[in-house]
């Protein structure tokens, strides 16, 4: 998959809990697959799915891959929504204030 | 480009003192259009594209998506990610503003502003990202490609 948006990402809740716990902490997969009653490669297959989302990153030492939560990945999820709930209304009183102006 | 898109979206929704004709001059009328949102190009056809450009910001590419006089303006909105997300894809969203004559003889109006999910290229190497966004050469066009 190309790209995932993490509003997709997160919509699964087993793959959402596995980001909630690497908020917490870093681990290796199979760390993971001890925490999860699910099989590792179901673990790993979420992990891609998060980091094709950018919300987590690996870090390799030895033969062992850690997992953890990236902070850019969700820091601007809340961004574009933030946004356009103050943009429209003051637009939208601007318009009102246009309106009264124009000729019906 | 889907119209009706699932995830994150604004919804305003208010009554405006004048009725749908009106409103919907001063929202498909490039100068008026201009006066309360921001400055454009619009062109009332389905199928046109436009531009907003809004003052010291990246410009916001549009597409008409459907027109109905008095009841209906829908567009593309597709903007450049804020610089502090350099490795979101530029947003690919949809504006429709659905107009309603309330009993007052104004016009009820709703806004709906869908389709506001960040989305995130393959992530890149982090040396490849930091140098990215060091020089600002890459693109999020070539970003997408390399996914």
């Amino acid at each position: 998959m190309p790209e995932m948006d993490v509003f997709r990402a997160l919509a699964d809740p087993t793959r959402r809990a596995v980001f909630e716990r690497l908020a917490h902490e870093e681990l290796t997969v199979s760390a993971l697959g001890a925490l999860f009653p699910i099989s590792q490669p179901a673990i790993s297959q979420h992990l891609a799915a998060l980091r094709d989302a950018g919300l987590v990153t690996t870090r390799r030492e030895g033969r062992n891959a850690y997992y953890r939560v990236d902070p850019r990945g969700l820091a601007p999820m809340v961004d574009w929504v933030d946004r356009y709930r103050a943009f429209w209304p003051a637009k939208l009183d601007k318009l009102k204030h246009v309106l009264k102006g124009m000729k019906p | 480009m889907n119209e009706e898109q699932q995830g994150p979206s604004v919804i305003v929704e208010c009554q405006l003192d004048a009725p749908p004709e009106q409103v919907f001059r001063a929202l498909t009328e490039p100068a008026l259009l201009a006066s309360w949102l921001m400055p454009n190009d619009f062109e009332a056809e389905v199928g046109a594209t436009f531009t907003f450009r809004p003052e010291g910001e990246p410009p916001i590419h549009c597409e008409v998506l459907a027109l109905e006089p008095g009841r209906l303006v829908r567009y593309s909105w597709r903007e450049s990610p804020p610089r502090e997300a350099p490795h979101l894809l530029p947003l690919d969203a949809v504006v429709t503003f659905e107009l309603t004559p309330a009993v007052s003889g104004g016009t009820h109006l709703r806004l709906v502003h869908s389709g506001l999910a960040p989305r995130v290229g393959r992530v890149l190497p982090f040396s490849a990202r930091a140098s990215a966004s060091a020089t600002g050469a890459l693109t999020y066009g070539s970003l997408r490609c390399a996914a």
